[in-house]
């Protein structure tokens, strides 16, 4: 396998473990000091940051599921296009669950290190995605 | 990097030089006839000529509206990147009245190409931060 595709069998591994709601799975695609650069933060969240908004956003949307389109690697990066799709089923970040569904698409880049993920930046429209589940 | 990949990039470089510098012509010479764009702006893909009249519009609102390129991949006939995008909201836009505030917000863009011109283009960013720094929500 070209270093490519290892990492790209890395990041459909790490999307399969958030599907399969294993957060620690997920995690584990991760270095040590891997970050993620969600919209939803200003900064970038480290592992311990990261964890707990996993796991209450899995418990939000207990349907949550992100559907890969496409993706382009190169070296030690990937870059993918999903579906993230959910219901809004419990309280989440100060707003209240409102049971109404949502699917959005967005744009996910990695940079990876020996095959584990070291960062990735998350890019979506998050108006588009309250205006779906009635929360805008 | 192939060839094939070195050229997809060097188009999506020009294409992004010649919407800052505001020449619409080399800007659709990158891209194939039958393009399309899927900003999330509009809920379907536009075509060139409605992408022409948008691109027309902001500019006019916003006339400092930059793209510099921060990252960029490709692989084959696809190419994504990341980019920081900064303007100031200086004309009025349809019915939004201009706020004189200036927005920095990064996007991710992915690209199909055909023949080392563009062909499909999806761009993904937070308009919800936009609007915040824009004074508009």
């Amino acid at each position: 396998m070209t270093k490519e595709e290892i990492n790209m069998e890395v990041v459909r591994r790490a999307i399969q473990a958030l599907n399969d709601r294993d957060v620690e799975g997920f995690l584990s695609s991760f270095t040590e000091d891997g970050t993620s650069h969600e919209v939803f933060f200003p900064e970038p969240l480290n592992l311990e940051e990261f964890r707990p908004f996993l796991e209450e956003w899995l418990n939000a949307y207990p349907d949550a599921k992100i559907d890969t389109q496409n993706m382009v690697a190169e070296g030690d990066k990937v870059a993918v296009e999903n579906v993230v799709s959910g219901t809004f089923k419990n309280d989440l970040s100060g707003n209240k669950a409102t049971g109404k569904s949502y699917q959005a698409r967005e744009g996910v880049f990695f940079d990876l290190s020996d095959g584990k993920i070291k960062a990735e930046r998350i890019y979506l429209d998050q108006k588009h995605i309250e205006e779906q589940l009635g929360i805008s | 990097m192939g060839a094939k990949e070195e050229m997809n990039k060097e188009t999506v470089r020009k294409a992004i030089e010649a919407f800052n510098v505001r020449d619409l012509e080399a800007y659709w010479d990158c891209h194939t006839e039958d393009t399309t764009y899927h900003e999330v702006y509009f809920t379907e893909p536009q075509t060139k000529e409605q992408m022409s009249k948008f691109m027309l519009d902001l500019w006019d609102s916003y006339p400092d509206w930059i793209i510099e390129n921060k990252n960029m991949i490709a692989c084959g006939d696809k190419v994504a990147i990341e980019n920081e995008m900064s303007a100031t909201f200086e004309n009025d836009q349809a019915h939004l009245k201009a706020t004189g505030k200036k927005f920095i917000i990064w996007e991710g863009v992915f690209f199909d190409m055909k023949d080392g011109k563009i062909q499909h283009m999806r761009m993904y960013m937070d308009r919800k931060s936009q609007e915040s720094q824009l004074g508009l929500s």
